[in-house]
């Protein structure tokens, strides 16, 4: 028999046996033929052992043996296809109050689903790539005396010592974003950017490439990549392979040749680009320092590590690097390199890199305030239905005198409400679908609905819970009533389920109100920001940048000087326009994020920093600068023009200058020089920061003598600003840009500093729109709620206010009485949220170095919002019974 | 009445049941069955009339220990009831008085 222990039954009789066999059954059964096939097998061979095994399973195919289940559930299925009649009458009895509940869950369900969206593309950020783990973005970090950067540009010269002198660096790809210039077919100059990334890119990133080859796409000077979108803009069509892209690189004509077309940048990658050529170019395309100069910080820089390779070991060998290539320029300690992996680049917030990072935080909170909301609703539902059950007593008291159990009442109470939660949920993503495209604008992001497993499993979860938790209490309440009790006197729940409301109004009344008053205090901060005194006059200027100077320039400084010239001549032209009421020029203007930044070896042998900006005599009186000591430099004489420079009150008050106009620039290496006035603070970076030590001159010869580094935010080009007369903004924008196209081939681009300086407070705007929007469904879901609540409280009280009146009560007494019952839990609500508002608002107004203080009118301001509400509500409500005669309501009994 | 009549095959069942005494399962009992009568049964039909038996009351079952053969599972045994050899005794008496009441003639030839 041993030797025929290996061969078996056939399989799928045997898992056919245990499919219909009855648990009981079964192991007695299949032992019995289990015991045959092996008696068989050893008397008469595994053929006949077998087929008598299927034989013997087939005969077991009986009713007795089958597994009783569908017998049970058809019985099951017509309990249920009967609660389900009994819950859709009853839903459609009280249309006001599945109304309500339909509206209030649906609406729970979209925000839901909204800020569901939200979170996981934020959170989907750069997940795509393949080699994630093993990807770093390489920062740099100096350190100061009392400041710190933290720089997600580095020089470009860093790309090759870091892959050429470190085994662990598997690859690198830099990304540099070039200007180039094309002549459209109606004769239009198009600026596009190139982005110059190493050969790798393609490889390193997982970026779909439609057509084309990975490994060589990228491989030569001449070759291009496009996006999709980008082969479509240029050529109309995405079967671009071998076609020839030309462009203009200020008066260098360059080509390329089309060698594989890329997806576009997904929406939630932290890597975007629109065309890509190879870093071969570096040298025809970069300025000579760009890609030599250890100072010059411009490209990113990303790098693969081996799986093996440790980054922090990696980094310790970094500082070798630098003393390699910057040689005697190297500082110990100055400057440090590292690597930080790309899963966490999108919500870095530390270190400036190429883009807006995510914010964690508002992430945290769009997760949170979706589960709010969605509770809000379903407290609303809960509230509504303990609060109509009473009325369903009677129901009860019948069913049971006729038989039903307890079980059955409970399962017809849960079908009802999951009933309507289900179909909520279906309204509420139809809701999201229509609300996508507006909450899209405010949260400035192109999300589709797209049904993921985990939003479905969400959606299925949040339905179970609200149903369950809604049904629940009424459904055990209820059924556990004394029919006798019931049926025989009308049923009043006071005490345990009052508490229960209570609580939960006074939640809901919370959140409301702690939205408002955010909503509130977000609005003031915001508008404080964007209308605050600037210290400078911004109404109707526009500023136009100029184009790089043609010729070769070397180094910054006779750039800058001849970029102004050129500016300085345009701006003769431009005189003539008798619209334009002022012009000046400097090569920083308002509305970016800082201004160039000197820096000088102090007289204790520490970095001292200033800002810089290279103005002309009007700049000052364009602008309405104040002085408060001093002359500007229009009053100056030629040598003040010269040699002078005007500083802010924060430069007098960070060097400690006792008598400012008599000082100099406290350090050694600067060239004659003189304070020649102070200005007053105005704000010329963004109000997250304090306004910082500023020097302003005519000549940038003598400061940049003196100054050891230079960091720039934005291109130095000269820019000409211009004060317009707004009523005639048409036409000076027709004569500018004829004046423009006479003298430059460059694009022309004339923009409003106001438009640009909104943009710096974009992100507080897009945070406050969509707290607004948020609040508004919070307050549209307490006040149905509040809506229900006030109509079953007056019903209840419809006899109680009958009396009243027949005693002789007023309408007015009335409205008191009723109002009254609603003012204690938003009494209670109001004073919970104060400190939970100030706690968590106080965080938010941390980010900004100008902020309103958080006041009692904010409070007060959503106190009276949400009174006013419930006002209305609970007038809307009582008006009715106020006015209706006491005969209608009493004479029931 | 349903619950006390005693089928032919049942009887052949419940007597093997009680002949094998405390070692009847239901591959015991077919092979019994065709030993002692060489008849033929499928073991789905002994089955079946165990259950009907054990419903009428006439054996009682338990599931026996953890078996070696047949892969560990275990057997569900049977005995006779005391109403089961109530039964078969009825049965046997009946078949008797009949049998006895044959005329002690000579058949045919």
């Amino acid at each position: 028999m041993g030797k025929k222990q290996s061969i078996s039954p056939p399989r799928w009789a045997d898992r056919f046996l245990s499919f219909y066999c009855r648990e009981e059954f079964l192991e007695e059964i299949q032992g019995d033929v289990h015991e045959l096939f092996l008696q068989r097998l050893d008397r008469k061979g595994p053929t006949v052992a077998k087929s008598r095994f299927v034989w013997d399973v087939m005969r077991f195919f009986r009713w007795s043996n089958i597994k009783h289940t569908n017998r049970s559930k058809l019985n099951q299925l017509t309990m249920v296809k009967n609660n389900m009649k009994i819950a859709t009458r009853s839903l459609l009895k009280h249309k006001f109050y599945t109304g309500i509940n339909l509206v209030g869950i649906s609406l729970g369900i979209a925000c839901f689903i909204l800020t569901h969206l939200y979170v996981s593309e934020e959170l989907s950020f750069d997940r795509f790539h393949e080699k994630l783990d093993d990807i770093y973005r390489v920062w740099i970090h100096e350190v100061d005396e009392d400041e710190e950067y933290f720089d997600g540009v580095v020089p470009v010269v860093m790309g090759e010592p870091m892959s050429s002198d470190f085994p662990e660096v598997e690859q690198t790809v830099q990304i540099w974003s070039g200007v180039v210039t094309y002549t459209s077919e109606d004769q239009l100059t198009i600026t596009n950017t190139l982005s110059l990334v190493g050969e790798d890119f393609l490889n390193v990133f997982d970026f779909k490439l439609l057509a084309g080859d990975r490994e060589t796409a990228l491989s030569k000077m001449e070759n291009i990549v496009l996006s999709e979108s980008a082969a479509i803009e240029r050529f109309g069509t995405t079967d671009v392979m071998g076609q020839v892209v030309k462009y203009q690189d200020g008066d260098k004509p360059l080509e390329f040749v089309v060698t594989g077309v890329i997806e576009d940048a997904p929406a939630n990658s932290s890597i975007s680009y629109t065309k890509l050529i190879s870093d071969a170019n570096n040298e025809r395309m970069m300025h000579e320092q760009t890609r030599t100069a250890w100072y010059n910080y411009s490209s990113e820089l990303y790098v693969k590590l081996a799986e093996s390779a440790d980054p922090i070991a990696l980094e310790a060998k970094f500082p070798d690097m630098l003393k390699k290539g910057q040689g005697e320029e190297y500082e110990e300690g100055y400057m440090t390199v590292h690597l930080q992996p790309m899963a966490e680049v999108h919500f870095d917030t530390k270190i400036d890199g190429e883009n807006q990072p995510g914010d964690l935080r508002t992430v945290q909170i769009m997760r949170v305030v979706g589960f709010i909301i969605l509770l809000l609703a379903g407290i609303n539902f809960v509230n509504l239905s303990v609060g109509q059950s009473v009325k369903r007593a009677k129901e009860v008291g019948v069913r049971k005198v006729m038989g039903a159990y307890k079980r059955q009442l409970i399962f017809q109470f849960l079908s009802e409400s999951l009933l309507l939660t289900f179909m909520a949920t279906l309204l509420g993503v139809g809701l999201a679908a229509l609300l996508l495209p507006v909450f899209n604008g405010f949260a400035d992001k192109a999300l589709t609905l797209s049904m993921d497993f985990a939003l479905i499993s969400g959606l299925v979860i949040a339905m179970f819970t609200i149903g369950l938790l809604s049904g629940l209490y009424p459904a055990l309440v209820l059924s556990s009533f004394k029919p006798v009790k019931v049926l025989k006197s009308s049923l009043s729940l006071r005490g345990g389920k009052n508490r229960l409301a209570y609580s939960l109004i006074v939640l809901q009344f919370l959140v409301a109100i702690f939205f408002v008053s955010a909503t509130v205090i977000m609005k003031n901060q915001v508008s404080y920001l964007s209308n605050k005194d600037l210290g400078f006059d911004r109404e109707a200027k526009v500023y136009l940048r100029m184009p790089k100077p043609a010729g070769k320039s070397d180094g910054m400084m006779n750039l800058m000087g001849n970029n102004m010239l050129q500016a300085k001549q345009f701006v003769e032209s431009l005189k003539q326009l008798p619209d334009i009421e002022g012009l000046a020029v400097a090569n920083n203007y308002f509305g970016d994020e800082g201004w160039m930044m000197f820096g000088y070896d102090g007289a204790d042998g520490k970095i001292e920093k200033f800002y810089y900006n290279h103005v002309d005599e009007e700049f000052t009186r364009l602008f309405k600068v104040k002085m408060l000591q001093g002359i500007d430099f229009k009053e100056g004489t030629e040598l003040d023009r010269k040699m002078g420079i005007l500083v802010n009150q924060a430069f007098v008050d960070a060097f400690g200058l006792e008598d400012p106009l008599n000082a100099k620039i406290p350090g050694k290496e600067f060239g004659e020089h003189k304070i020649i006035g102070v200005v007053d603070n105005f704000h010329f970076a963004s109000l997250h920061k304090r306004v910082e030590p500023l020097v302003m001159s005519m000549n940038v010869e003598p400061i940049y003598k003196g100054i050891a580094e230079i960091s720039i935010n934005q291109s130095s080009r000269a820019t000409v600003v211009a004060k317009v007369r707004l009523d005639r903004m048409a036409d000076i924008r027709s004569e500018v840009k004829s004046l423009w196209q006479e003298r430059f081939s460059e694009p022309f681009e004339l923009r409003f500093i106001d438009t640009k300086l909104e943009q710096l407070y974009e992100r507080e705007q897009r945070t406050s729109d969509m707290v607004t929007l948020i609040t508004i469904l919070a307050i549209s879901i307490a006040s149905l709620g509040l809506l229900g609540l006030a109509a079953l409280t007056i019903k209840n009280k419809l006899r109680e206010i009958g009396i009243r009146k027949v005693l002789g009560a007023s309408a007015g007494s009335i409205f008191t009485l009723l109002y009254k019952i609603f003012m204690s839990p938003i009494l209670v609500a109001f004073i919970v949220s104060v400190p939970l508002t100030l706690y968590v608002m106080r965080d938010w107004l941390q980010s900004f170095a100008y902020q309103i203080s958080i006041n009692p009118l904010h409070f007060l301001l959503a106190a009276g919002a949400i009174l006013l509400i419930t006002l209305l509500v609970v007038s809307f409500q009582s008006l009715r019974v106020a006015r209706a005669n006491p005969v209608d309501t009493i004479r029931y009994e | 009445m349903k619950g006390t009549y005693l089928g032919e095959f049942e009887e052949l069942v419940l007597l093997t049941v009680g002949a094998l005494y405390d070692e009847a399962y239901g591959v015991a009992v077919m092979d019994e069955i065709k030993t002692e009568t060489g008849r033929s049964v499928n073991i789905s039909a002994i089955h079946s009339a165990l259950r009907r038996l054990e419903e009428k009351g006439f054996v009682k079952s338990r599931m026996g220990g953890a078996t070696s053969e047949r892969g560990g599972r275990r057997k569900r045994y049977f005995v006779l009831t005391s109403y089961g050899k109530k039964a078969l005794d009825e049965a046997q008496s009946m078949r008797l008085k009949l049998y006895n009441r044959i005329p002690d003639i000579s058949f045919g030839n």
